[in-house]
């Protein structure tokens, strides 16, 4: 077969003009170009019309980086099997949104246990960020460092800690401050913590613009090594009854931190009296050292 | 760009943050969506399976846990995959039962040996092609406009997807045309009138 580029662009009709006269004049003057481009044409055709017979035994043509180990459709069959999530209509247009039908499904769960790199999800309002914790400690108990019987508290310290994300719904009560505020957070969840304690320490202490303010920053001075100043940042936390459980957990850390293990013991202990959220981790937290 | 953990991000999709959730967009959505484009779906078929994907694996993560064995993304490209298999396996039974009627109305318009052969032989070189030819031949066949296969594929411009399929299509077509299987098949068909 001489199959041409010009027989191709002739039968996708894309000649025109002086190209495609000389072209049909070659045509009608020359047979074996007729020829083959009945040839082509019949082929196309025969093409065409196994593929479209084929299609349904096909299967997918695809060529994922990471082919070998995506996930058999059985697998994924039972692990989706029993949800109750079902394709929203298209007519829901404002539901056609990811986030809105995420709103739309009203479902404020939050995380409150883990194992292993299992995570789950319930309707109780705790600290995401200590879910990191326990699953880091999870995965990595058996490293905690124990040389010659003395502990590498910083080594525990690493092991336990982890930056919970930062989360503000922007309110417009004081929009100068929440923006800061906003900006600081972007930067602590991008884990440029030098920059969202600039931004953080713009925000005047003493009306930050949620609780959770001195949360994160004392989190962003724990990363920047500052443990004096995240215990005076934590130490705002201890008033508010949702957040005071994790500003204790959080002062525990910075103490081990700062080497001071009877103030981090006694941290740990106030925890472990309550039903907090951080009680598993405490305990255990409370043994290594 | 900032990469998230695996743990992150199922926080993240738990707690419906957007930073997140563009996130995952960003990084994952790509893939899935070529996945579609060059199985017989489009733009809207696309986008609709990757949401109902995030759906699903909201559900999953918030109601029962999720645990990974695997990356994220290609956990969620499992599920994408799973979910486009089946909306091709509805679309399937629906052209069957389609063909059913179609049946009953010409009894005549029966298969015989040499539909199977036809398709077999057709099979076989197809297969032999690379994927990248497979899938532009695959969009090419079901009617995609050039400019679709561009996107799909990635290409720069709508000229290289005109050269990739005409090659591709070149090279199908010559090792069909020269099988000596598809030259006898011709030839009865020919014979046969």
């Amino acid at each position: 077969m001489r199959y041409t580029w010009l027989v191709e662009k002739y039968l996708e009709g894309e000649l025109s003009g002086e190209a495609l006269r000389k072209f049909e004049l070659e045509i009608l003057r020359k047979p074996e170009v007729a020829e083959e481009v009945e040839r082509v044409r019949s082929m196309n055709h025969f093409m065409m019309e196994q593929h479209g017979k084929l299609q349904d035994s096909i299967g997918l043509i695809e060529d994922y980086e990471d082919s070998e180990n995506v996930i058999d459709e059985e697998i994924i069959r039972k692990d989706l099997d029993g949800l109750k999530v079902r394709r929203i209509s298209t007519d829901q247009t404002n539901a056609n949104d990811l986030r809105t039908k995420l709103t739309e499904s009203k479902i404020n769960h939050t995380l409150v246990n883990q194992r292993s790199n299992k995570v789950l999800v319930r309707k109780v309002s705790v600290w995401l960020a200590a879910a990191s914790i326990a699953i880091l400690m999870a995965i990595s108990i058996s490293m905690v460092t124990s040389i010659g019987g003395t502990v590498d508290y910083m080594a525990v310290y690493e092991q336990y800690f982890s930056a919970p994300l930062a989360d503000f719904e922007y309110r417009g009560i004081n929009p100068v401050i929440e923006d800061i505020y906003y900006q600081a957070q972007v930067q602590y969840d991008l884990k440029n913590y030098e920059e969202a304690y600039e931004l953080f320490i713009q925000i005047p202490e003493e009306s930050p613009p949620e609780i959770e303010y001195y949360l994160y920053k004392g989190v962003t001075e724990m990363e920047l090594e500052d443990f004096n100043a995240a215990l005076r940042s934590f130490e705002n936390l201890l008033s508010d009854q949702r957040e005071k459980h994790a500003g204790i957990w959080y002062m525990g850390l910075s103490h081990i931190a700062n080497d001071n293990i009877p103030a981090a013991r006694q941290k740990l202990e106030e925890i472990i009296a309550t039903d907090s959220y951080y009680k598993k981790d405490a305990k255990k937290l409370l043994r290594k050292i | 760009m900032t990469e998230y953990s695996a743990i992150e991000i199922i926080r993240g999709i738990a707690k419906r943050k957007e930073r997140i959730i563009n996130y995952v967009y960003r990084t994952c959505y790509p893939d899935v969506r070529k996945l579609i484009l060059t199985n017989a779906g489009n733009e809207h078929d696309a986008e609709d399976i990757f949401q109902e994907t995030m759906l699903k694996v909201f559900e999953k993560i918030t109601e029962h846990g999720l645990e990974l064995t695997c990356k994220f993304k290609t956990y969620l490209y499992s599920v994408s995959r799973f979910l486009w298999l089946q909306e091709l396996e509805k679309r399937k039974s629906s052209r069957i039962r389609q063909d059913n009627v179609d049946l009953i109305i010409d009894e005549n318009d029966r298969r015989n040996s040499r539909d199977d052969d036809k398709i077999r032989i057709y099979e076989t070189h197809f297969r032999e092609l690379s994927k990248e030819c497979q899938k532009v031949l695959n969009m090419y066949f079901q009617k995609a406009s050039m400019e679709e296969i561009c996107v799909a594929m990635g290409y720069k411009n709508v000229q290289i997807a005109k050269d990739k399929k005409y090659r591709c299509k070149k090279t199908l077509m010559t090792r069909i045309y020269n099988n000596p299987e598809f030259k006898q098949l011709q030839d009865e068909i020919h014979l046969a009138g």
